[in-house]
């Protein structure tokens, strides 16, 4: 639970006056209209309404507690029930998924969970009471909904934001337009069908039709949602400096390498299970490299990725399987290795997404290879900062380059630090 | 390769055809796969006097391998073809194979059939096995006497080229025989060889290769739920080649099933989890799995050699020229002695010794023309046939 503490309003009041507190310009009848369906609470708590007490006044005092059904009102999404926009307040980030979501962490709490931002921002991720997501909606000049999901509180969040004049932004970091459901890795790693996946991106799509404007983490994105609103902003995912290891330790630690008197450590750093199918572009050229030259490297597999280290072990390659770990435990385990791979499907969806595990691998000295979709290949530049392979037979040279030639990814690493921290750091 | 004599030039649908399958085969830019949107689809209005005399071919589909040949077949015939498969996403199919129409449920075949001027089927006899919806519409194709054209989708197969001396008849059986070559009870039979062949629809396979990267493996494929394999064949088999892949531990093995034998109470089922280290099941949720690569007819292709038993895969082992070991018993004496030239094992000791390369005498290079011709001759069903196939 992560919900935020809303400065300013004092326990001792109920919820309807610190909700008023915060918007006197509602009044307290309009408010607890707003936030609960009396109708439907005394339906589903007829001893609630046989006692004679207010809805808004049982629910928020005991009925939360107890935990009570509770009915959304249905607020209606028309901007003319709404009053004037809202210009002050502050930016409350909302997701249901869990605080420790890759997604969450880039696009919400790096950027924005700051001292320079602590008294503008408010975060809600996973599951919250409603008392405290309204006391921290009330607060609020503009919500934004990382990858909103279809579910009965965003949508009522977002009708409520509609009627009290908060402005409403969506957030995305991956290309989730049901035409484009095919290649979600998902449906693509056969962990879901096409039809579960277009199913429930078109229902999610739908939420759209209420985002004021939108921000994305590539341009790729952007380019798709502004075929249906063109208040779209790309917002880059980057990682925050203090996240990146000092040039005294990148320095250290190149010196420190020695890989030409020692098996190269690759790293793959899957995630989560949806990366099979990406993996699988680059099965052929690792197995084959492997048969070649068993005693010149070692893989690590690192996420939740079906456990492919047998396979290497049985030709002879040093191979091991990591769990997931945390963000900060990641980033320790990455400079154990001296390359990480990052292969990915040529497809659209790819082409969407951005190039975190770059950024993840060079923050701490550590070159990638990667296939060469867009956010890549913008950011290395081949042999120089990293390396970028079209297909399987490119992936296949540049392993075998390197195995052979193992002293080029020291260098390379240092550029990629130092490309990372200029170009992609916060 | 033997060739099949076609009167006539190549049609233009052949180029096409090589044009789509090679685009298949070729990285895929961030234009083409704009293409994996929702197909994106135009109406225009048609005369309300319109009247339609062209030929429409049904091809019926049960299974991934007879979708491929009917894919291959229509994209190459010069007829407008409809193909049909109960439940299956024709979507990455539609890209790449550009001339068929896709049918994916019976309620659709119904609103179209009227239209459908001939079938082409895969199974031509009676067989409970086969989804009811496949056997009720080949009943009303019977009854409506359209020309149902009848194709293997096997190389050994009842019904084609295979008689058994079994006294049980047994269609569901792993064990149990057929007794005689099942009778057919469609209007035409052609074969991939000899009389009334149209060659071997996959035989343009190696025109369409695809480099790609992939170790070095042996391939092992298999279908020991065949009748014609014994229990005590199937232990046979596996202990031959599991043990031959314990004593060849540095190389790789990658095992790629039938189907229907990761079926629960299959012997090979039973066998996968004790499997040596260095045999791999091929597939994305398996052991080893290359992109793109979906099935055993390309992993032939790119494989250093093969261990199989007798299976439709050897034709392609035949035209990969590719050294394979084929597994021989009583069951299949008869039918390896009709291959020209092949190399066979029974025990671990004899897998020991050196495969060579496989010639069955039954590849034929497929000849679209002869097909068209075929679909062109072919006469009305006999409606009385659909007797035998409403009895199940």
């Amino acid at each position: 639970m992560q919900s935020q503490k809303v400065t300013g309003v004092s326990a001792k009041f109920g919820l309807l006056e610190a909700l008023h507190k915060l918007r006197p310009d509602l009044n307290m009848d309009t408010i607890a209209d707003l936030i609960i369906d009396e109708p439907s609470y005394f339906r589903d708590h007829k001893d609630v309404h046989k006692a004679g007490i207010r809805a808004v006044r049982h629910y928020f005092q005991y009925g939360e507690k107890e935990n009570r059904k509770l009915t959304y009102p249905r607020l209606g999404f028309s901007r003319l029930l709404s009053p004037n926009k809202v210009t002050k307040g502050k930016t409350v980030f909302f997701t249901s998924a869990t605080d420790e979501n890759p997604s969450w962490i880039y696009r919400c709490l790096f950027p924005f969970k700051t001292e320079e931002f602590q008294n503008e921002n408010l975060f809600f991720s996973g599951t919250n009471l409603f008392s405290h997501l309204l006391l921290g909606f009330f607060t609020a000049r503009k919500a934004v909904f990382l990858r909103p999901t279809y579910t009965a509180l965003t949508i009522y969040l977002i009708q409520l934001c509609r009627r009290i004049g908060v402005e409403v932004q969506f957030d995305y970091d991956d290309l989730l337009l049901p035409e484009f459901a095919r290649q979600r890795g998902a449906c693509r790693s056969g962990l879901r069908t096409h039809r579960e996946d277009f199913s429930e991106s078109l229902k999610q799509s739908s939420l759209a039709l209420h985002a004021d404007s939108f921000t994305c983490s590539t341009e790729a994105i952007a380019s798709e949602l502004r075929k249906t609103n063109p208040n779209v902003t790309v917002r880059k995912n980057k990682l925050p400096l203090s996240m990146f290891s000092s040039r005294e330790e990148i320095d250290t630690r190149a010196k420190s390498l020695k890989i030409e008197s020692r098996k190269l450590r690759i790293l793959y750093l899957s995630g989560s299970n949806t990366h099979k199918r990406d993996f699988s572009t680059v099965m052929g050229p690792l197995v084959k490299l492997a048969q070649e030259y068993s005693n010149k490297f070692t893989i690590t597999f690192m996420g939740s990725l079906s456990d492919y280290s047998s396979l290497f072990r049985t030709i002879g390659v040093g191979s091991d399987m990591r769990s997931t770990v945390s963000f900060d435990k990641m980033l320790e385990i990455i400079p154990l290795h001296d390359l990480v791979i990052v292969p990915l499907e040529y497809s659209v969806f790819n082409h969407c997404k951005s190039n975190i595990k770059y950024i993840e691998s060079a923050s701490q000295g550590v070159p990638v290879i990667a296939s060469s979709v867009t956010e890549f290949s913008s950011a290395i530049t081949n042999g120089v900062n990293g390396w970028l392979c079209d297909d399987e037979f490119q992936w296949y040279e540049t392993l075998k380059h390197i195995v052979l030639n193992p002293s080029e990814v020291g260098a390379c690493g240092i550029r990629a630090f130092e490309h990372a921290k200029k170009e992609h750091s916060l | 390769m033997k060739n099949v004599k076609g009167k006539g030039t190549q049609p233009k649908q052949v180029a096409k055809v090589q044009t789509a399958a090679a685009d298949v085969y070729s990285k895929k830019s961030v234009v083409d796969q704009k293409k994996y949107k929702t197909v994106e689809v135009s109406g225009q209005i048609h005369s309300l006097s319109r009247k339609d005399e062209k030929e429409y071919i049904l091809y019926i589909a049960t299974n991934a391998s007879q979708i491929e040949m009917a894919c291959r077949m229509s994209e190459q015939s010069k007829y407008d073809s409809y193909i049909y498969s109960e439940g299956f996403d024709f979507y990455d199919t539609s890209l790449d194979y550009a001339r068929a129409s896709f049918v994916s449920s019976i309620k659709a075949v119904a609103a179209i059939l009227k239209r459908i001027t001939k079938v082409v089927t895969y199974i031509g006899q009676v067989n409970s096995n086969v989804k009811k919806e496949y056997r009720s519409l080949i009943s009303a194709v019977l009854k409506l006497e359209l020309p149902l054209i009848e194709l293997p989708h096997g190389l050994i197969q009842s019904g084609y080229n295979l008689d058994d001396d079994s006294r049980f008849i047994d269609l569901s059986s792993y064990y149990d025989g057929i007794g005689m070559s099942l009778p057919s009870i469609s209007s035409m039979r052609l074969t991939w060889y000899g009389e009334n062949s149209v060659g071997y629809p996959r035989s343009n396979s190696l025109n369409l290769l695809r480099a790609r990267v992939v170790p070095a493996y042996t391939l092992v494929t298999t279908n020991t739920n065949w009748f014609l394999y014994s229990v005590e064949d199937k232990r046979n088999f596996f202990a031959a080649v599991f043990k031959y892949a314990e004593q060849n531990p540095t190389r790789l093995f990658i095992w790629s099933p039938h189907p229907a034998e990761t079926n629960d109470q299959t012997y090979s089922s039973h066998v996968v989890p004790l499997r040596p280290a260095n045999v791999l099941s091929y597939g994305l949720a398996k052991d080893i799995y290359f992109d793109g690569i979906e099935g055993t007819n390309e992993l032939i292709a790119h494989c250093s050699e093969g261990i199989s038993t007798v299976s439709t895969c050897l034709l392609e082992y035949e035209m990969f020229k590719k050294n394979v070991q084929i597994f021989s018993t009583k069951g299949v004496a008869d039918v390896l002695a009709s291959f020209a030239s092949y190399k066979s094992f029974s025990s671990l000791a004899e897998l020991s010794i050196k495969s060579k390369p496989l010639i069955t005498g039954m590849l034929e290079e497929y000849s679209p023309e002869r097909f068209d011709r075929f679909l062109d001759w072919a006469p009305k069903s006999d409606p009385k046939n659909s007797i035998f196939m409403d009895l199940v």
